[in-house]
């Protein structure tokens, strides 16, 4: 089944993003480039840059075979229009990373400070990373943590410093052979965030990351690994942008996230690349012995996003999480959802996900809840609805159930809708605008996803649906 | 256990083979089906309503008995503007018995004014029993009220212990909560009188004996 209205070209996509207020471009000359398109060669000039131990790059050219071997999805969206030889899959834009934003290249820092990053850390934020195009150029972190062993360090210069956490955990969650886009991750991942907690650490304040594409036709491929040791908690925000172009870039990311005995782990993103971007991510959690992992993640832009975060629930009690928020407009289809496997005795897991398609947008749910042998004791509900906010555009839902324990308490719930008559009217005889009751409609339908985020997060969502709201009205 | 018998009802089919089933369903026109699935494979059931008022209400039964394995794909097709459609997949499975299931609600841009809901609930009676549903939905047009919803448990302990201590042996009470999850499934139907609901139920009752 197609929807003839989703066709657009790259001029149409670019005419329609002037009120993407993160579209500017930053001009940069990068320090090193590898070029356009992919090969071993481009991997070992890569690994060689980054001065990597052979273990590593042994593993990138591995993920390379596995890459060039496996096809691309037959499901999802549309990826036949990707042109993996236009892209350039490495580019570093600083000489070094720097510990003071000060020493940060300017043109760069003027481009942080245009999307207001630095002054969320001077205000109250644990730590900040910041990555331009391939690399990391900016990590700070408070003291108070950094005395209580708390390491959050880009992922290539933890490599360097942390060789020990790198050979026990990279690659064991996500391998490269997991899928297409984990292999391409692995043999070209540059940058991302490495985070360790030590046993019994509470950090109180969230760590933040925020990822930024410059170039044009480029990709970004950071690889996030985070461990929460036993007893310890943590919560990760990251946020993504990008200028505008009539090309496409590439973001094909892998987060890890190991949560031991007791631990329980927060990852928060916000995804608001720009109508361009093909956004390609696998992120994955094990949890162990009563530990909890808790996956929000906000789709925003994007040309095509298709990301699932799953979280393996390998320990008895443990649990799962996942709140998820898309919004399709124009152009866009967001392929999301979430995954929870149940592979130890009394694991639960909640799946909460929302979705708004408009103008001619799609948004698809696509979920798993499985209950392995052995997992006795299970339960697992999922809720998710669709808001269609025209009559052009497309909701889809493909939730799996799949058990495989007669005492699992499994269920799941769907509704797809249009905004109420009735309650616009309602809201209209009090004296709101048309566009205002809509807006007040889709902020209380997302409502219990965008109570959870970041003060600052949150008030961007709302200013952004009331925006929405008011070009779809009149 | 007896195998339902062919019963004729003035308003509800019922269809007791295992065969794909491919239907067009008219304006003005309910369909009203029981299907109860009874051996191993593969099926495919297809409706496809193709006119405004086209109604479908569609009751499908699985009693898995021993190692049955069934593979169905179900798919309602919503081709024009206000049709309904209701489909409930109910599924009992014992012993090593498997139940994969696809059903797939489709609601072109054409259809406004569509009214689709679809159920699946299983109850596994066994640790070597599996259940895999799909419950999809692809919906375009925006003036519809779509919805699926599914279910996997077994049966409650709280249940058996409630009427063991009114005096029901424990197999007794098993039997009775059995028979409630698919005799249930005479309230389904709309538009039937009261007599009719009762033979629905002494029927599906029937099955589970």
């Amino acid at each position: 089944m197609t929807n003839k209205k989703q066709k657009i070209s790259n001029q149409e996509l670019a005419d329609q993003i002037d009120d993407y207020k993160f579209g500017f471009k930053t001009n940069h000359q990068a320090k090193f480039d590898t070029g356009v398109g992919l090969n071993e060669e481009v991997i070992r000039k890569i690994s060689a840059h980054k001065n990597e131990p052979e273990w590593m790059l042994n593993n990138r050219l591995k993920a390379l075979r596995i890459f060039n071997e496996k096809p691309l999805p037959n499901w999802g969206g549309n990826l036949k229009e990707i042109e993996f030889e236009k892209i350039h899959y490495y580019m570093q834009p600083a000489d070094k990373q720097n510990k003071d934003w000060e020493e940060v290249p300017k043109e760069i820092k003027n481009t942080f400070d245009k999307l207001g990053i630095p002054q969320a850390e001077r205000k109250y934020l644990a730590g900040v990373g910041a990555q331009f195009e391939s690399e990391m150029v900016y990590h700070n972190l408070q003291e108070t943590l950094a005395k209580k062993g708390v390491l959050f360090e880009g992922t290539d210069a933890a490599l360097q410093k942390y060789p020990e956490f790198f050979k026990e955990y990279f690659g064991k969650v996500i391998p490269a052979r997991d899928n297409k886009f984990a292999a391409l991750n692995t043999a070209v991942w540059s940058g991302g965030s490495f985070i360790y907690v030590p046993k019994g650490v509470y950090i109180e304040l969230p760590l933040q990351a925020y990822f930024r594409i410059n170039a044009e036709f480029m990709g970004q491929f950071e690889r996030t690994l985070i461990i929460a040791d036993e007893g310890s908690s943590v919560h990760y925000v990251e946020g993504c942008t990008a200028p505008t172009y009539s090309s496409q870039s590439l973001h094909s990311a892998v987060v890890e996230v190991i949560c031991k005995k007791g631990a329980k782990v927060q990852y928060t993103t916000i995804q608001n690349w720009s109508n361009n971007v093909y956004n390609l991510v696998t992120k994955r959690a094990r949890c162990d012995e009563n530990a909890t992992m808790f996956w929000l993640d906000c789709n925003l832009g994007s040309r095509l996003t298709m990301k699932y975060p799953s979280v393996y629930l390998m320990g008895r009690g443990s649990k799962a999480e996942i709140l998820s928020v898309a919004f399709a407009g124009k152009g866009q289809h967001q392929d999301a959802g979430a995954k929870v496997i149940h592979a130890a005795p009394d694991t639960s897991s909640t799946i909460t996900a929302k979705s708004l398609s408009k103008d001619g947008g799609r948004s698809t749910y696509r979920g798993l809840q499985q209950v392995l042998p052995g997992a006795t004791g299970v339960k697992s509900r999922v809720v998710c609805d669709a808001l269609l906010l025209d009559d052009h555009s497309r909701s889809d839902t493909y939730p799996t159930m799949d058990v495989q324990e007669n005492d699992a308490s499994m269920a799941h719930e769907a509704t797809v809708t249009k905004i109420s008559e009735d309650q616009l009217f309602y809201l209209q005889s009090r004296g709101f605008s048309e566009a205002e009751a809509g807006a007040l409609i889709v902020n209380g339908f997302i409502d219990p996803i965008v109570k959870i985020l970041p003060m600052e997060y949150a008030l961007e969502m709302n200013k952004l649906i009331e925006m929405e709201m008011s070009r779809s009205v009149g | 256990m007896s195998k339902l018998e062919n019963t004729i009802s003035n308003k509800v089919k019922w269809i007791n083979q295992f065969q794909d089933i491919m239907m067009d369903i008219n304006g003005e026109q309910t369909e009203k089906l029981i299907v109860v699935i009874d051996g191993s494979g593969r099926l495919k059931f297809d409706f496809n309503l193709n006119e405004a008022n086209a109604n479908l209400e569609l009751l499908i039964i699985f009693l898995g008995r021993e190692n049955q394995n069934v593979n169905l794909l179900t798919e309602a097709h919503h081709n024009v503007a206000n049709t309904r459609a209701n489909v409930l997949i109910k599924t009992l499975l014992f012993n090593q018995s498997k139940f994969d299931v696809k059903g797939n609600l489709i609601v072109p841009e054409i259809a406004q004014g569509t009214d689709t809901y679809l159920r699946c609930d299983a109850l596994l009676m066994s640790k070597e029993s599996s259940v895999r549903f799909i419950p999809a939905l692809e919906v375009i047009a925006n003036e519809v009220k779509a919805g699926h919803s599914a279910s996997s448990g077994q049966l409650d302990e709280e249940k058996i212990f409630y009427l063991a201590s009114r005096g029901f042996k424990y197999q007794e009470a098993v039997e009775m909560l059995i028979q409630a999850f698919i005799a249930e499934s005479k309230n389904f139907f709309t538009g039937i009188d009261a007599d009719e609901r009762d033979q629905i139920e002494i029927n599906l009752i029937k099955l589970i004996k």
